[in-house]
């Protein structure tokens, strides 16, 4: 195993070929970097983050300094996590405030580069943007196309018979 | 004509049936090419109408006419086009001077036809199945799949019937996570909807939500606030169905909705407790099956006078009148039906449930979902215990739990919000309710261990319903009708005034 690095800052060079200049600490948030300074250890050259374009990661990078303090989530899933689905911060809300080509950019760059809390923000803002509504209105917010016939559609109601108020 | 005359004047000539299945399917599966000229001009069955275009084939099969349109030599080569053919109407046939259109496949992922043996020819001409392009009106994207989720070793039927499943299990294609397979008569169509494949970009250039991979969907999924928008996303496409019907995911949205709305915050968390104890118990084969508990039911009468005090906890009394719970379901300890499982799940409901709002009709039709599940679950090493069978909680049971909230609220006539923090303490103090299920989680404790599901013996469902319907309606000629021991949800109504009895026929008597 590598020694530990007393490095201050990390190049991440988007897949556009960008360079960016961070924290370390900031680049952690990333359990992805994280692993990959803990094991190379001094790490001169940028990292190259793929998947990630320069706007999208310039984003990331700005959620990572915001949050940089933030206690590391527990890793056990059972804790008291009442707050799981609906409640987001209000800074995060305005972060994600985006539009929808750029919200999924970054659940998908979260997913990438392993922030987990980044990647449930994300994702809480997706699920509350569908919260309340019909299969069309969902479809239209989405763009997706309803490949059902009508017989399918007929047989998944019938499925979900059980729950229905009657 | 029989099929016998039919032979006698029209031989069939196998070669020219295979030659003419050879010549189309390569035509539309790899190498246009067009008929030789003279093709038509053996003798056979009619093939040529006059005043086709050539390369048009007329199969006459004692049906329908479809013309087929075999593309020419100088015609753009097209991929072998794969959408399935169940949805292709004779009659919804492109022209035959139409070029058949391009798959429509919004992902352009690899597709492979497979051809499987054909049956056996009794001479007559075949049943073949064709793979040609619907129009574009009729045509439906592939459908992405979920890629296999640890552990998934099932197979998801779509109700198109087209298999799903992990590639490493059931064929070997390379670079493909998922397939699909979509039988017909005589073949079978793999897609092969792997993640690695090049992704869309000219339909959506915005990368819609439904393109994510699905691990990151389903966790979508897992994150949305109620059963019923969950039940929702079933409806929205193929892919959106196929996600949340996987059982993981239902696992996981349960599992996360109880941690975050059943935990005293938003509903009392001994509902998460009555969820788990009403799945256990389902598949106990007698319906009016006794909980193994430290509790000795036979002194079910001394239940009606325990009570809850603040500081001291659960208190018994011996004498006086003290009726904290819904006292007249507790006064007959000996009517039919006893003090089953069922009894102790729901007799404090009872009354609340006659108040109308069909609350024990739809609890009913929810427990029947949970008892169909658990019969079909394989039983875990050890059996299923109030431990181990919060595994098997999805969706039905989040569904359960807020029937149980509403009706309570419905009974009550405030809104369980109002209670605030602390609100099953309000309920064990002010009301009693589901205080058989506190003691049970808190003193007797269930030590029921289920290692064989029970086919046999009732379960819920219909004749629930019917029961409780009669029970509603007010029962048959002068005498009242109640649910007997196989009342809705397994708990026994007894008149208020004993002397009615007479005047009572059990549900019982049904059967």
């Amino acid at each position: 195993m590598a020694t530990p690095s007393t490095q201050a800052t990390v190049k991440l060079q988007s897949n556009d070929n960008v360079v960016i200049e961070v924290e370390r600490a900031i680049a952690e948030r990333s359990v992805l970097i994280k692993n990959m300074l803990e094991d190379c250890g001094e790490v001169t050259d940028a990292i190259p983050i793929s998947n990630v374009n320069e706007s999208i990661l310039r984003k990331v990078i700005e959620w990572c300094e915001h949050h940089k303090n933030d206690p590391v989530a527990a890793e056990n899933e059972n804790d008291d996590s009442r707050k799981k689905t609906t409640d987001i911060d209000e800074w995060d809300q305005k972060f994600m405030n985006v539009d929808q080509e750029m919200l999924f950019e970054i659940i998908l760059a979260a997913n990438f580069l392993d922030i987990k809390p980044l990647l449930d923000t994300g994702c809480k803002t997706v699920a509350n943007m569908i919260k309340g509504k019909s299969p069309e209105e969902i479809r239209k917010l989405f763009n997706i196309q309803n490949d059902f016939t009508p017989e399918e559609e007929e047989q998944i109601r019938r499925e979900n018979e059980w729950a229905e108020d009657r | 004509m029989s099929a016998a005359d039919d032979t006698a004047v029209n031989p069939i000539d196998e070669t020219f049936e295979e030659e003419l299945i050879r010549l189309v399917e390569a035509a539309y599966h790899a190498q246009p090419q067009t008929l030789p000229a003279d093709f038509f001009d053996v003798p056979g069955p009619e093939v040529q109408s006059a005043g086709q275009p050539e390369g048009v084939v007329t199969q006459t099969n004692h049906g329908p006419v479809s013309p087929v349109a075999v593309p020419a030599l100088d015609q753009p080569q097209h991929a072998a086009p794969t959408i399935d053919n169940d949805l292709l109407a004779p009659a919804d046939l492109p022209p035959p001077d139409v070029q058949p259109p391009l798959p429509t496949h919004h992902n352009n992922f690899p597709q492979q036809p497979v051809h499987l043996p054909h049956p056996p020819h009794n001479n007559t001409l075949p049943q073949q199945s064709v793979h040609l392009p619907p129009p574009p009106h009729q045509q439906r994207p592939a459908m992405p799949i979920p890629r296999p989720l640890p552990g998934g070793l099932e197979v998801y039927v779509h109700p198109d019937g087209t298999l799903l499943g992990a590639a490493h299990q059931r064929c070997a294609i390379p670079n493909c996570d998922w397939f699909g397979i979509k039988r017909n008569r005589d073949s079978a169509m793999i897609t092969n909807y792997s993640s690695s494949a090049p992704p869309l970009t000219n339909l959506h250039p915005a990368r819609p939500l439904p393109y994510l991979p699905p691990e990151l969907l389903s966790h979508i999924f897992t994150l949305v606030s109620s059963p019923s928008t969950f039940l929702t996303l079933t409806l929205v496409s193929h892919r959106f169905h196929a996600l949340a019907s996987n059982c993981l995911t239902r696992r996981r949205f349960a599992s996360t909705w109880f941690r975050t709305y059943c935990n005293n915050l938003h509903t009392p968390r001994i509902l998460h407790y009555l969820a788990r104890y009403v799945r256990l118990h389902t598949i106990l084969g007698d319906g009016l099956a006794h909980c193994k508990t430290t509790y000795p039911v036979s002194k079910e009468a001394i239940f009606s006078r325990t009570i809850y005090q603040p500081g001291r906890g659960w208190v018994h009394r011996k004498t006086g009148k003290i009726w904290p719970f819904n006292w007249r379901f507790f006064q007959f300890p000996f009517a039919p039906g006893g003090t089953g499982w069922r009894h102790f799940a729901f007799a404090e409901m009872q009354e609340a449930m006659e108040d109308g709002g069909n609350w024990g009709g739809r609890m009913a039709r929810v427990v029947g979902e949970v008892d169909r599940q658990m019969r079909r679950l394989e039983v875990p090493e050890g059996g299923w215990r109030m431990e181990n069978v919060e595994g098997a909680m999805v969706v039905e049971d989040c569904v359960f739990v807020l029937l149980v909230r509403g009706l309570m609220e419905d009974w009550m006539g405030r809104p369980a919000r109002e209670w605030g923090p602390g609100d099953e303490e309000y309920w064990e103090v002010q009301m009693g309710w589901l205080g058989r299920m506190m003691l049970m989680r808190q003193t007797w404790g269930c030590e029921c261990r289920v290692t064989e599901v029970r086919a046999e013996g009732w379960t819920f469902g219909e004749r629930d319903l019917k029961y409780w319907r009669d029970g509603l309606e007010g029962g048959i000629g002068d005498k009242e009708v109640l649910p007997g021991p196989a009342a809705v949800l397994g708990v026994d109504m007894v008149p208020d005034d004993p002397e009615d009895f007479d005047n009572v026929i059990w549900a019982a008597s049904y059967d």
